[in-house]
């Protein structure tokens, strides 16, 4: 993702899952507007979907395995600092990610099959449930209103690389526009 | 609920860009673009083996960029 400033942020999950390989952690790497690229971030459990808050200050990124949004203060040179758990999801387990105006987050969440709104500290707003795995979700649309989600099968791993049609885009209205990275 | 498109093998990695919502299918290794009433059309299709998993746009806007 890119946040306001240019800044340029990938992420890895760190193990190969789709060939078996057991579990290793992550990073997040910054690729910034002279070219370099430089690992700022580590020792994440399944690196996930990813956000930037509107002033470009705060980077949260979605822990799959840990279950847990965490966030980084964004440095006036683009690295991560001030590592700290923003949200504790219990049994949630984040796939993509955005930002509202009321600076809640949307996460998708593949296995429990839906997306839920949660303020900084974990307190839940909004459920939404699917019959399909939710794999991310964005605000937009004319209002900034809609969140789209992108949907699809899944039955565990393996369904992953199958090639089924079962992926859809489904939308619906949500309390608070986009706001944020991307 | 509403269901804006049917049929993608593998969406990843939404964004509203330019009154458009964009996202990867990763499994049919093309860049799709729809509008509010599911109008789409086939932004990017490529043609080797590399899966588009997330999109995004630089600032200021110049390219796009892929990840995989």
């Amino acid at each position: 993702m890119v946040d306001g400033r240019g800044n340029i942020y990938v992420n890895s999950v760190g193990f190969d899952m789709m060939a078996g390989e057991k579990f290793s952690p992550g990073i997040i790497v910054l690729v910034a507007s002279d070219g370099s690229v430089r690992p700022v971030a580590d020792g994440l459990k399944f690196a996930n979907g990813m956000a930037v808050t509107p002033d470009n200050s705060t980077l949260i990124v979605g822990e799959s395995y840990g279950k847990t949004l965490t966030a980084f203060n964004i440095d006036a040179d683009g690295h991560l600092s001030n590592r700290r758990t923003w949200a504790d999801l219990r049994d949630g387990v984040p796939d993509g990610i955005c930002i509202d105006a009321e600076n809640a987050v949307w996460y998708a969440d593949v296995p429990n099959k839906r997306c839920v709104r949660v303020r900084e500290g974990g307190e839940i707003l909004q459920t939404v449930k699917s019959e399909l795995g939710c794999f991310a979700c964005m605000l937009g649309g004319p209002g900034g209103a809609t969140l789209f989600i992108v949907t699809r099968e899944w039955r565990g791993v393996e369904s992953t690389t199958d090639r089924t049609r079962t992926g859809r885009v489904i939308t619906m209205n949500a309390p608070a526009q986009h706001a944020g990275w991307p | 609920m509403h269901t804006l498109m049917t049929d993608l093998m593998f969406g990843e990695s939404p964004r509203w860009h330019d009154g458009h919502l964009w996202f990867a299918d990763w499994g049919m290794h093309e860049i799709i673009a729809v509008d509010n009433d599911g109008k789409s059309e086939s932004v990017l299709r490529l043609q080797f083996s590399f899966q588009p998993i997330s999109i995004d746009w630089p600032r200021p806007p110049t390219h796009r960029f892929f990840a995989r």
